[in-house]
């Protein structure tokens, strides 16, 4: 049992709390998805046999730019929520990929859809990997300009996933929390919390995660990701390949603690355990929004 | 440094393992970055193992790319060339755009000279053709859940493996060729209509080359060569649906 106290900053938290209460019931009109899971090929057929278990798909959109007709099938059996991989706010937004992530977009007619606060390329160059966004107001600019021109294709919420960062900026003038805030507020998009990456960062930077989780917008929350990672070479990693952790558990009954209910995706992209396994880590996300500690 | 050029340069550090050994090490930056080293000072600071943890664990994703593309190429490769993985990792670099990555695959497979060899390059060519196209233009490829899909309309490989099995025995002798007894199972993923694969022969080369253009399940008919069952079998099994004018079954029930 990991009581959510232990990982809470120091009374922080608390403060936000009369923000996040306000700004929650507004999100709670938009009614939470409930708990869903990361469609990954490799489990498919454990999916489709078990999907009235779940309570929602996370798709990942680039999967099916090719083909995004073949969702609808999919969508039919359950509500299916996109997740892009590309979009690369931080940078600069390429035409074509946004329309391949609005087609899938349209295939599903989701609630929202998301991607993630970070830069996969630059100069026509692509790293292979998310990098994060220098949190300056130059950058901030940047990606304020990126997320207006995705809103403009589409009446739906849209959401912004905090990633794993390998390195922080140098010359960063603002935190994590704040530029987020800022995003938020400036362009009304909304925020996709991933708690593992939350605790990843936090103890790869010597903080403690329930303090890092405090200076995040929480009121903006319309999702969460829940996964487990491992420790490779002295640094936490987001591998996405292991058990969700106790600490982050507990991160989720944090927020739960705050009012605040998002929809919950656990993440799974490798190692996959039997699947009643991840089916018991839906259940315990249940658990945890419903009020109970993990 | 501007921002989008320090941006550009974490770019080449994630990507480029040469040039990220030559900046944390050295100093150095590639000329093409137009940032003098100097200027990039600040990101010598930075942790060069996480760059390269990063860099390292990007290789998983390099090889999901690819087996989205030649998931039946890289499943033989896997199984009669089992360093495989290792030998393409060294000769390549993670590509400067993600599509690049097919590019990095063909040419390192056009010289690859492991076990496997031509087979291996057949089955590149197969997938990739089908990729390209999809299949009969006129019939609809109908989504069943126990079947993959995210890509091109996929058929289920088994229908046609007895038949591939069977042409891969009558080219058994061929000269350079060798390949596995159950080549059928790597080879027949997906069928597409503008398939090319020059050691094609055979009822089934007669079909996928009349696949070229809108036809019907109807028109298949006509043509013989084991043509007409192979659709049959494909209807009868949900993988396609007639949407042409005829019957729902064009006329092979």
């Amino acid at each position: 049992m990991v009581s959510s106290t232990l990982l809470r900053g120091e009374g922080t938290v608390r403060a936000h709390g009369a923000r996040i209460f306000f700004f929650s019931l507004w999100l709670m009109a938009m009614e939470s998805l409930g708990v869903g899971l990361g469609y990954r090929s490799q489990i498919r057929k454990d999916i489709l046999r078990h999907v009235r278990e779940l309570d929602f798909l996370e798709i990942v959109s680039d999967s099916f730019f090719p083909s995004p007709s073949a969702l609808a099938a999919l969508r039919s059996l359950i509500p299916c929520v996109p997740h892009s991989l590309r979009l690369s706010v931080g940078s600069s937004v390429e035409e074509a990929y946004l329309d391949r992530v609005m087609q899938v977009v349209a295939a599903l007619d989701p609630p929202f859809f998301t991607d993630h606060l970070a830069f996969t390329h630059a100069g026509g160059e692509e790293a292979g990997h998310m990098a994060p966004v220098a949190y300056t107001r130059e950058s901030l600019d940047i990606v304020v300009a990126n997320v207006k021109r995705v809103q403009q294709r589409t009446h739906l919420p849209f959401a912004l996933e905090n990633i794993a960062t390998p390195f922080v900026w140098p010359e960063n003038e603002m935190t994590e929390g704040e530029f987020l805030t800022q995003l938020t507020r400036q362009t009304g998009c909304f925020f996709l919390l991933d708690l593992e990456n939350v605790r990843i960062n936090a103890l790869n930077q010597g903080e403690n995660p329930g303090a890092a989780l405090s200076k995040l917008p929480l009121e903006r929350v319309i999702q969460t990701h829940v996964a487990g990672g491992h420790h490779l070479d002295g640094f936490e990693q987001d591998t996405h390949a292991a058990p969700v952790s106790r600490e982050t558990w507990a991160l989720l009954a944090e927020l739960v603690d705050l009012g605040v209910k998002p929809s919950v995706l656990i993440e799974r992209d490798a190692g996959f355990p039997p699947f009643s396994e991840l089916l018991g880590e839906v259940r315990t996300a249940r658990a945890i929004l419903g009020g109970a500690s993990a | 440094m501007s921002y989008p050029q320090m941006q550009q340069v974490i770019v080449r550090l994630l990507r480029d393992r040469d040039a990220r050994r030559r900046f944390f090490d050295e100093g150095d930056l590639d000329a093409d970055l137009g940032v003098r080293p100097e200027e990039a000072l600040p990101l010598r600071g930075l942790d060069e193992r996480r760059f390269n943890l990063i860099s390292e664990g990007f290789v998983g994703k390099r090889f999901e790319r690819l087996d989205g593309e030649f998931r039946l190429t890289l499943a033989a490769l896997d199984q009669h060339a089992p360093n495989w993985r290792v030998r393409y990792l060294a000769a390549t670099q993670i590509p400067a755009r993600m599509d690049d990555e097919f590019k990095n695959f063909n040419s390192w497979l056009d010289g690859y000279e492991g076990p496997l060899g031509s087979l291996a390059q057949d089955l590149r060519d197969v997938e990739a053709a089908i990729h390209r196209q999809p299949p009969v233009k006129s019939l609809v490829v109908q989504w069943d859940p126990a079947r993959e899909f995210g890509h091109a309309p996929s058929f289920t490989p088994l229908l046609l493996r007895g038949r591939v099995d069977r042409w891969i025995h009558g080219s058994r002798s061929a000269e350079g060729v060798e390949y596995p007894a159950d080549a059928g199972r790597h080879l027949v993923w997906r069928i597409g209509t503008l398939l090319q694969c020059p050691r094609l022969e055979g009822p089934l080369s007669a079909l996928w080359e009349a696949c070229k253009g809108p036809i019907r399940a109807k028109d298949v008919s006509a043509w013989g060569n084991g043509a007409s069952r192979i659709v049959h079998e494909w209807l009868t099994a949900g993988a396609l649906v007639d949407a042409g004018p005829s019957s729902p079954t064009g006329g092979f029930a």
